[in-house]
């Protein structure tokens, strides 16, 4: 198998060198069949990929332990269900699927060029096999995943206990693949420069490609978000590490970047602007990778090989170059068509938007990079972590929210001071008295009523905008529920995005909620205690273990009051793993729901509060040492993601094109009588 | 047995690089479509000719304000159906997926029509019923 | 193939990976049914004084902004080994006795560090950390005024103002519609005639 996979990633590598270099040739030699032979390829370099891939899942499956890599991440004790996705717990194997997942993104990309990209295309499939051909260099010569054992006992290492749990299955596939196809957009964009194709050609490929790229980064974040909630144990789900800060900062820039290509698509504005903005998340992305794989930052995600991360450097740094002389040499193409006309409309209010995103990212890499600032001009070590980050990105964001609330209202070009008063009179209304009423039912956290307040107002913009839509629909006589879907239909992209703004709400909920009124209490509890968390009361049983293989499991049987009702048994556990050292918790959560639905199952409803069990320790004498917290809000922190889905999913459906609507007669011939043929639109 | 899998996938590689060569489409991708090009181009300059009269005629007021954002609508719908045309020429013989309404042809009579209409307007003032001929 | 169909597709399974994961959450704790029947409620013992709320919120917050000397960027409230458990009882003591958290997390930096804390200290070279954000936003702000100003700089141009007002905000057109606009940039460099033709106004034509 070993030897498959090498010659499957030779093979790969040979491929896509032809394919980036042959589509350039062919172009310039002027010779269609090579141009055509070149993309080939790149779709065959896909396969060759595919099947290293599957000869590393195969090894994995069947405890293939000559191979180093097998050996170092999997053992025989393993579930097997685990063993398909033990490959990118490494740094070769996650990088092996990197590789892969990418040449098949760009395989994807290429074939759906749109036909008027169609003079770029070799220009995109070059950039693109240009970024595989990197990683696959490194997987060949620094990072070779198929590297023979040192020695082999017929017994693997085992995974690292961490990474023992169903998230395992999604978060690093799915995190993966949006880091790294932030690529995709800027070389649909990168290829248009080069082939001088600088007019607006690239638009809707970019900017699909950057949404889907956007959603895939999302749901990553968020169940790796999810999955720390539920194994590390400490009740929390973002600690603004250094990997997870490197991983938001492309998805931060591409959120800008959705918005302000919404004004490049319908007023031909921002046009430099944006390839910056796509420029700079593939940059970041990079420098994500650099950072990831033996950057100089310690973090509890890295794989930590020094030697690597040295040419990830060097490869963002070129990425860097490339851009800049691509850009800089494009630049006279570039000019906006049109001016701002006000500074109180639409475009910029997605001005102040990207200002504020790019805020956050700027803030966010001077975070992870100051401590190295700090040993090189300083000499002395600090670490900058969740305090700081929640100080200075805290207000930005609250800042983001606030504008969520204003901009959507503001219409394009420009408007009046008197019709902005009317348009947001409703909506800062509500959020006043949101605002007033959570102080007077006894909330006195200032900052959480703020931003209490300014998710009321992004949501009440949004309801008024569907209000106004709506009941224009009804005016030809539709109900409620057809005319809200007519004006969906009838834009997609923008009120996908609305709804996408209340899975921000449902998010901002969450993290307010988590955020400020977290209740906590670290207790030592013997068999048949309890203690008791505000209206819970929580009562130990007992403890009951497992001897396994690689590990030793205990959970401690715990059952959960509310007003002397008895509202769960739970069961959290720890699993200590001798080979490693270390042990792992899994966290009892039970939703408390704020309205029990009849029908669903307990962690469907609408979520109150998490009750969050961990146990830190189990004693010798048959006490333990429970963490017993109460989350407000968790739940929607989660909910946050199908809504989040479902909007991106709206945004993208493809509008019907010209040919198959209707358009009214008026405009269905022409103005001449004779005239017999029609246009047919 | 795995290098052997190797070797077909090596072997198939191989082939479905190397059949555009053999199939030798002969395309040559530089300067093939400048004819047409060159055509479409003078097409979308006549449109927009064609705009810049209007907008004189109805600066003078002899079009109505709706005739204006009638013919203006088709005129510019015309142009920009001929600068779509354009951009599909890339590397194909045919814009593939143009369903027939909007072939080369049938846009060039109606182009031709809307000159000829232009023209007329330009030799008698109101007295073409193309206001209400929609 | 078309785009519709890939990106349909793409959207459908991430749709149904994001659905299915995170709110299982609890259907993963393992439940199993005790005896729960009359047990005395005994006090339980904590690991700081419980009776406090105040007290162990003060403590907890100070928590969040220590970090654990061992564990790779843990703070003291995530982490569960022997020393954080021993600072966190120190921490406690010494609040117990009077102490404020500026004192305290001096102690602990005195000992184990700068590093041991969440966030550099205001002072010295490290109130760096904390202006070159505010500096930054605060150029940035001025920056984004001037950009602006330049951008409105340019003149309206009444055709391309009349001209394309006329595209209604529902893309009724599609993807002749990015066409329509190269249309009216065109026309727009041209110096045509005036005329704000149609009402531009957003609200109105928003059907």
């Amino acid at each position: 198998m070993a030897d498959l996979g090498t010659m499957s990633m030779l093979l790969a590598l040979a491929l896509a060198t032809y394919a980036g270099v042959g589509s350039v040739a062919g172009v310039k030699l002027g010779s269609g069949d090579l141009v055509m032979s070149a993309r080939r390829s790149a779709y065959v370099a896909g396969l060759a990929l595919t099947v290293a891939v599957g000869a590393l899942v195969y090894a994995f499956v069947t405890h293939d332990f000559s191979i180093e890599y097998v050996r170092g991440h999997s053992d025989r004790a393993q579930s097997q269900a685990f063993t398909w996705v033990a490959m990118y717990a490494g740094n070769e194997g996650s990088l092996l699927y990197i590789t892969a997942i990418f040449t098949l993104m760009s395989m994807v990309a290429i074939y759906v060029t749109p036909r008027r990209l169609e003079p770029s295309r070799p220009y995109i499939i070059a950039i693109l096999m240009g970024i595989s051909v990197f990683f696959l260099t490194v997987l060949v010569t620094l990072a070779d995943p198929f590297a023979p054992a040192l020695f082999d006992d017929g017994r693997g290492i085992g995974v690292n206990p961490l990474l023992r749990h169903p998230g395992m299955f999604i978060h690093p596939p799915l995190q993966m693949a949006g880091l790294v196809g932030v690529a995709i957009p800027f070389a649909f964009v990168g290829g248009a420069m080069i082939s001088g194709q600088t007019r607006d050609q690239w638009l809707d490929a970019a900017r699909v490609s950057a949404i889907a790229v956007w959603a895939t980064l999302s749901a990553g974040l968020l169940i790796g978000a999810w999955w720390a909630y539920t194994i590390l144990g400490w009740g929390g789900y973002w600690s603004w590490d250094p990997i997870e800060n490197v991983a938001i900062m492309p998805w931060l820039v591409l959120t800008a970047f959705i918005h302000s290509v919404m004004v490049q698509k319908r007023r031909g504005m921002f046009r430099m602007w944006n390839i910056a903005l796509l420029s700079m998340a593939f940059v970041l992305s990079q420098f994500g990778m650099f950072i990831n794989r033996g950057g100089p930052v310690v973090s509890v995600h890295s794989f930590g090989a020094s030697t690597i991360g040295s040419v990830f450097l060097g490869f963002m740094l070129f990425s860097l170059l490339f851009a800049l002389v691509v850009f800089l040499w494009r630049y006279p193409m570039l000019r906006s068509d049109r001016p701002l006309e006000s500074f109180l409309s639409r475009e910029a209010s997605f001005l102040v938007n990207n200002f504020l995103f790019l805020g956050v990212t700027f803030v966010t890499l001077w975070g992870v990079l100051f401590p190295l600032f700090s040993e090189f001009a300083n000499n002395e070590t600090v670490t900058v972590s969740a305090p700081w980050y929640n100080q200075i990105n805290g207000p930005i964001l609250l800042a983001i929210v606030i504008l969520m609330g204003v901009g959507p209202l503001l219409p394009w070009r420009r408007t009046t001071l008197t019709s902005a008063q009317r348009w947001l009179s409703i909506p800062i209304g509500i959020s006043l008295a949101t605002m007033a009423l959570l102080w007077i039912s006894g909330v006195h956290e200032l900052w959480a009523i703020v931003g209490f307040g300014a998710l009321a107002m992004v949501m009440s913009a949004v309801l008024e905008e569907w209000y106004r839509g709506t009941m224009a629909q009804r005016r030809a006589g539709l109900n409620f529920a057809v005319g809200w879907w007519r004006m969906v239909s009838g834009n997609r992209p923008r009120h996908g995005g609305y709804i996408v703004h209340i899975a921000i709400i449902a998010l901002g909920i969450g993290i307010i909620g988590t955020n400020f009124f977290q209740q906590r209490a670290d207790v030592v509890l013997a068999p048949g205690e309890s203690f008791s968390l505000d209206e819970y009361r929580v009562e130990y049983i007992n403890t009951e273990n497992e001897q396994r293989e690689d590990r030793i499991s205990e959970w401690a049987n715990v059952n959960v009051y509310k007003d002397n009702k008895q509202i769960a048994s739970l069961a959290p556990w720890r699993a200590f793993y001798p080979v490693f050292n270390m042990a792992s918790v899994r966290a009892s959560v039970h939703n408390v729901p704020l309205v029990d639905i009849p029908g669903l199952p307990s962690y469907l409803d609408p979520g109150l509060e998490d009750l969050y069990l961990v146990p830190s320790e189990f004693l010798e004498d048959g006490r333990v040492v429970l963490r017993i917290s109460i989350n407000p809000a968790a739940w929607w922190l989660w909910v946050s993601g199908p809504i989040f889905v479902i909007g991106t999913m709206i945004a993208l459906w493809p509008a019907p094109l010209l040919e198959r609507r209707t358009v009214p007669a008026r405009t269905r011939s022409l103005s001449m009588p004779q005239a017999g043929s029609s246009v047919g639109v | 047995m795995p290098i052997a899998l190797g070797a077909i996938v090596a072997l198939i590689s191989l082939v479905v690089i190397a059949i555009p060569f053999i199939r030798r489409s002969g395309a040559v991708l530089s300067a093939r479509h400048s004819a047409e090009v060159e055509r479409l181009t003078r097409l979308r300059s006549d449109l927009y000719d064609q705009i810049g009269q209007l907008q004189t005629d109805y600066g003078t007021n002899t079009v109505t304000d709706e005739d204006y954002q009638h013919q203006l609508l088709e005129l510019r719908i015309g142009a920009a159906e001929t600068i779509r045309l354009l951009d599909q020429l890339g590397y194909e013989d045919e814009p593939q997926d143009a369903p027939a309404a909007l072939k080369r042809e049938v846009l060039e009579e109606e182009i031709a029509a809307l000159r000829q209409a232009g023209s007329r307007r330009n030799i008698g003032t109101g007295e073409d019923s193309e206001s209400g001929g929609a | 193939m078309s785009y519709a169909v890939i990106i349909r597709t793409i959207s459908i399974v991430a749709l149904l990976l994001a659905v299915t994961f995170p709110l299982f959450d609890s259907a993963l704790a393992h439940a199993q049914s005790g005896d729960t029947t009359g047990k005395d409620v005994l006090p339980a013992i904590s690991i700081g004084p419980d009776q406090d709320r105040d007290f162990e919120k003060r403590a907890q917050s100070l928590e969040k902004q220590l970090i654990c000397p061992i564990c790779p960027g843990e703070t003291l409230d995530q982490s569960f080994v022997q020393i954080s458990q021993d600072m966190k009882r120190i921490l406690r003591e010494k609040l117990q006795e009077g102490q404020d958290e500026g004192q305290i997390k001096e102690f602990f930096a005195a000992r184990y560090g700068t590093s041991v804390l969440a966030a550099p200290p205001r002072t010295g070279f490290n109130l760096v950390t904390w202006i070159v954000p505010p500096i930054g936003i605060a150029l940035g702000v001025v920056g984004l005024f001037f950009v602006m100003r330049q951008m409105r700089r340019g003149s309206v141009n009444p055709v391309a103002a009349g001209v394309g007002g006329m595209i209604s905000d529902d893309s009724v057109y599609g993807e002749l519609d990015d066409y329509l606009a190269e249309v009216d940039r065109d026309l727009a460099t041209d110096d045509s005639l005036d005329g704000d033709q149609c009402d531009d106004n957003d609200r109105s034509s928003e059907a």
